[in-house]
């Protein structure tokens, strides 16, 4: 969630670690639920903080040991959330809304609304559903079957919204839906240049577009490029998944100038509404296989430690 | 019957009927005098007659029309232009600055005499929605071509008619570490 988001669609590092830590037991997700109802009584975001220290235990593959668990938190609760924790009129704790821009939530453009109600609403509702109990029902002590949990992100949408989606068996699948958030740009290419991704340094203001440098990139109905990583699963056989299927570029502002700008000299009557961008899928349709910082999955799911930093998480 | 030059971007049998229906065969005559004879143009509008006035809202009012219903109680048609602001500007360019009142009407009639959802606006649904739209027309003679230029506020229609900004600039070319470049421009 922190950082660039390149697709318009994304798991990426956090999302998978959240998915990680509810669903690595059912223990986990009853602990996680507490956490949520809580929250909703008291009307406190600090449910983030127990959920996300949850994710700093020291299972190989999937900790947060190499990246700042505090700056992932706070990145949720003041950009996601719009909450920020600081002394109150009597001098205790309490949370403040906060934005980047005026009037705004959080880092989201162009919009206001209780994003912490609804992505904490959201998770309860599909923890439950996992652990197959009733809204707001009894948690039972006993151990019993749990579904997975698995989350996206889709940016950009006008609001906030998170979508709930349960199917007959399989995971019970969250969609967070948001507006754009500052600074953010998408790429017209779904595609890393092959030659930039083997060399590019991620921590690069000037970062790629598509920052797919990692060996989990992959262009799935190429051939492997042999000076390049692959991934060495057949897609068939993968555990993981999250591709894109897109045109390999897209030409924007194809409309003809005087209907872009209707200040251009022109003749009598020659003038149109103007269409801001109109977008041309060129080249060749392609499926690619973002890597997990650009906001990907890997095959097995997990999280290497070299791709948890403090700059790149997605 | 083949298009006359001077009506060709007129480019809907709607558009024509509207520019027909609010400029009288007289006036029409005098548009099309100015429009093919430039040199007429260039001399009225030096001259200050108000012919600007009347090009500006031929250039604009009809295609206004095929979108939006014009407000009764506004200017004629719904369009006004403001007289003390326009006028003679710089040494060959005639400015008239103009305001049209209207409502995106959520039914039309079409060609079959049928009422229909109003999508004329870009394919947009149409939901009664009250638009005040802006703008200023600048006319002149360049090249011995009439020619136009209308700064609409188009910002303020699209937000009058609900619309939104997704505020995500899509990347058009793969930003370059390796070479340190920046991205080019749009």
């Amino acid at each position: 969630m922190p950082g660039g988001m390149p697709y318009h669609l994304e798991k990426g590092v956090t999302l998978r670690l959240i998915e990680l830590a509810l669903n690595k037991t059912r223990s986990r997700k009853v602990e996680a639920l507490k956490a949520l109802r809580e929250a909703a009584t008291t009307g406190r975001p600090d449910w983030v903080k127990t959920l996300l220290p949850a994710l700093q235990d020291d299972d190989p593959g999937f900790h947060l040991r190499h990246t700042d668990g505090g700056k992932v938190r706070s990145h949720i609760l003041e950009d996601w959330f719009g909450k920020k924790e600081g002394p109150g009129p009597d001098g205790t704790t309490t949370w403040h809304d906060t934005g980047t821009l005026p009037g705004c939530t959080g880092h989201w453009i162009a919009y206001r609304g209780d994003v912490e109600k609804i992505v904490r609403n959201a998770l309860i509702w599909a923890l439950e559903q996992a652990l197959g109990i009733e809204h707001g029902g009894t948690i039972p002590t006993e151990a019993s079957e749990h579904r997975d949990i698995e989350l996206f992100w889709k940016c950009l949408c006008p609001w906030f919204e998170a979508w709930l989606i349960r199917r007959p068996v399989g995971p019970i699948t969250v969609v967070f839906l948001t507006p754009s958030h500052v600074g953010s740009d998408v790429a017209e290419k779904p595609l890393a240049v092959a030659e930039h991704a083997l060399t590019v340094d991620a921590t690069s203001p000037l970062a790629h577009a598509v920052p797919s440098s990692e060996p989990d990139y992959e262009v799935l109905d190429r051939p492997p490029n042999p000076a390049g990583p692959t991934v060495p699963v057949a897609a068939h056989l993968r555990d993981y998944a999250t591709w894109i299927v897109t045109h390999s570029d897209h030409v924007s502002r194809g409309s003809e100038p005087l209907v872009l700008n209707t200040a251009m000299t022109a003749d009598f009557a020659q003038w149109g509404i103007p269409k801001l961008n109109v977008y041309r899928g060129t080249g060749e349709v392609v499926t690619v296989s973002p890597s997990l910082t650009a906001g990907g999955v890997r095959h097995d799911g997990a999280v290497p430690d070299s791709h948890l930093s403090s700059d790149v998480i997605p | 019957m083949t298009t006359p030059q001077w009506r060709r971007h007129l480019t809907t049998d709607e558009e024509g009927q509207q520019f027909d229906r609010l400029f009288e065969p007289d006036e029409q005559n005098q548009l099309r005098q100015l429009l093919e004879k430039p040199g007429q143009l260039a001399d009225a509008l030096r001259k200050g007659q108000d012919v600007h006035v009347t090009l500006a809202r031929a250039d604009v009012l009809p295609r206004l029309l095929t979108w939006f219903t014009p407000r009764p109680d506004y200017g004629r048609d719904g369009w006004e232009h403001h007289q003390e602001s326009s006028g003679l500007v710089g040494s060959a360019w005639a400015l008239v600055e103009w305001t049209f009142a209207g409502t995106y009407e959520p039914t039309r009639v079409d060609a079959h005499n049928r009422e229909v959802a109003n999508t004329s606006f870009n394919g947009l649904r149409a939901l009664g929605q009250k638009v005040t739209l802006d703008g200023v027309t600048l006319v002149s003679v360049e090249s011995a071509l009439p020619q136009f230029r209308r700064y609409i506020d188009w910002a303020g229609l699209f937000a009058q008619l609900g619309l939104s900004l997704n505020w995500r600039i899509p990347q058009e070319v793969h930003r370059d570490r390796s070479t340190n470049s920046a991205p080019k421009a749009p």
